[in-house]
């Protein structure tokens, strides 16, 4: 009697609703079980594209860049593993669905994973390694501070007013001989100055990754 | 007017009230209040928020051969039990060019999971206490180990002071403990330590 009950049990919670099982399951406890030491590393670097910034020789002289687009990348950056915690998987859906993914969103949403996850920094060249991880799906979260070339559009105070004025010409003998103003209209717009610049920008990683079970190292390449 | 002196007659007494209330509490109960207070702020390490709270608080040894201690400042036990504290410490091997100590050899690191009475002043490693090998190896203690109150041992007396010693908790950096950083999993505290400390 003993061992068939023990049959039906866990038959009775694999047929139970997946909400039921999720609704138990402490989310501290979740994200701490999922980000235990596991003997897996994940490697990768963190960078963005951009329009290659002008440039200038020795002389001052600007020179063409070799490529309209150039890599930058993450330096000396914090890089965020989360768990793929129930809350992390719902947030993530929810991120990708009605609302943008932003790591504002993802960090309020995340619950417990917010405060248990993996963290390194990049080295100079944007490259990192998290050791000691179980395999599975995890979100990865860092940023790459970047400067890009803009046009900044300033106001200069002044303003033009163009004047639009309708009416009729007087004709006499085929030949136009006056001018009848019937309505007048004038629009001011200000008069802006445009200047190239120099502007610091971030570009936001928020990636849904997977560490391999199968090899030791897993290597995300360029991670954008 | 009477009415005026009424009021600030009520006032006066009601502001005299309140310190001639206070002197009521004895000093003995002012002081059980105050280790009560400290006895919630054990379970702390500011900023509340934190999960860890790593400090580096002894090492040994010259490069390539370093050794480093650190501590976690954040109590990890439930707290039920206000004389136990469960502290966990950090020690980190260079390279296995680091000089043993006793029979443990050399580790990429070892994480001892401390069980601290603070009222006998003990201490004995807990089974999730965890060692990584530079060849990879891990593995868990899997069982208590005894009781000791470590005299002799420098840096194990530090880690029952930083435990139990209200002024030690309170102000680590007078007792020549670094704050390393709040890293959950002990793995990236050894991996902040090898590439900023040690240059690795």
């Amino acid at each position: 009697m003993r061992s068939l009950a023990l049959l039906v049990l866990p038959a009775l919670v694999a047929l139970a609703p997946p909400g039921l099982a999720a609704a138990t399951v402490d989310d501290a406890a979740q994200a701490r079980d999922l980000i235990a030491y596991g003997p897996h590393t994940l490697t990768g670097r963190a960078g963005a594209t951009r329009y290659s910034l002008p440039k200038t020789d020795a002389k001052g002289k600007k020179v063409k860049p070799k490529s309209k687009t150039e890599r930058v990348h993450a330096e000396n950056e914090a890089v965020y593993l989360l768990p793929w915690t129930d809350k992390v998987a719902a947030a993530v859906a929810k991120g990708n669905g009605s609302i943008p993914l932003t790591r504002a969103f993802l960090l309020t949403e995340a619950g417990a994973a917010g405060d248990y996850n993996a963290r390194t920094f990049t080295r100079a060249d944007g490259t990192f390694r998290l050791r000691g991880l179980k395999p599975g799906r995890y979100v990865l979260v860092t940023e790459v501070p970047y400067q890009a070339a803009v046009t900044i559009r300033q106001d200069t105070g002044k303003t033009r007013t163009e004047t639009t004025t309708s009416g009729f010409g007087v004709f006499q003998g085929g030949q136009q001989i006056g001018f009848v103003p019937t309505s007048s209209t004038s629009i001011t717009s200000p008069i802006y100055r445009y200047d190239n610049a120099i502007s610091d920008l971030k570009h936001y990683i928020i990636k849904v990754v997977e560490v391999r079970g199968d090899v030791p190292v897993t290597n995300l390449g360029e991670v954008e | 007017m009477t009415r005026i002196v009424k009021s600030l007659l009520a006032a006066a007494t009601a502001l005299v009230a309140m310190p001639l209330g206070a002197q009521t509490v004895s000093e003995a109960e002012r002081e059980a209040i105050r280790e009560e207070i400290f006895l919630e702020g054990i379970r702390d390490c500011k900023p509340a928020s934190m999960t860890r709270c790593w400090y580096v608080f002894y090492g040994v040894g010259d490069k390539p051969g370093r050794k480093l201690w650190l501590l976690d400042l954040k109590d990890q036990s439930d707290g039920k039990k206000k004389h136990i504290v469960y502290t966990d410490v950090l020690v980190i091997d260079e390279s296995t060019k680091t000089k043993p100590m006793g029979a443990q050899g050399t580790s990429d690191f070892l994480v001892w999971a401390n069980e601290v009475d603070c009222k006998k002043r003990q201490m004995r490693m807990r089974p999730e206490s965890f060692g990584l090998g530079f060849d990879g190896q891990s593995g868990t203690a899997g069982q208590y180990g005894e009781w000791s109150n470590w005299k002799g041992v420098a840096f194990m007396e530090k880690v029952i002071a930083a435990s139990c010693d209200k002024q030690v908790r309170l102000r680590p950096l007078a007792y020549e403990m670094a704050w390393v950083g709040d890293y959950v999993r002990p793995i990236d505290a050894v991996d902040f330590v090898r590439r900023y400390l040690w240059e690795q």
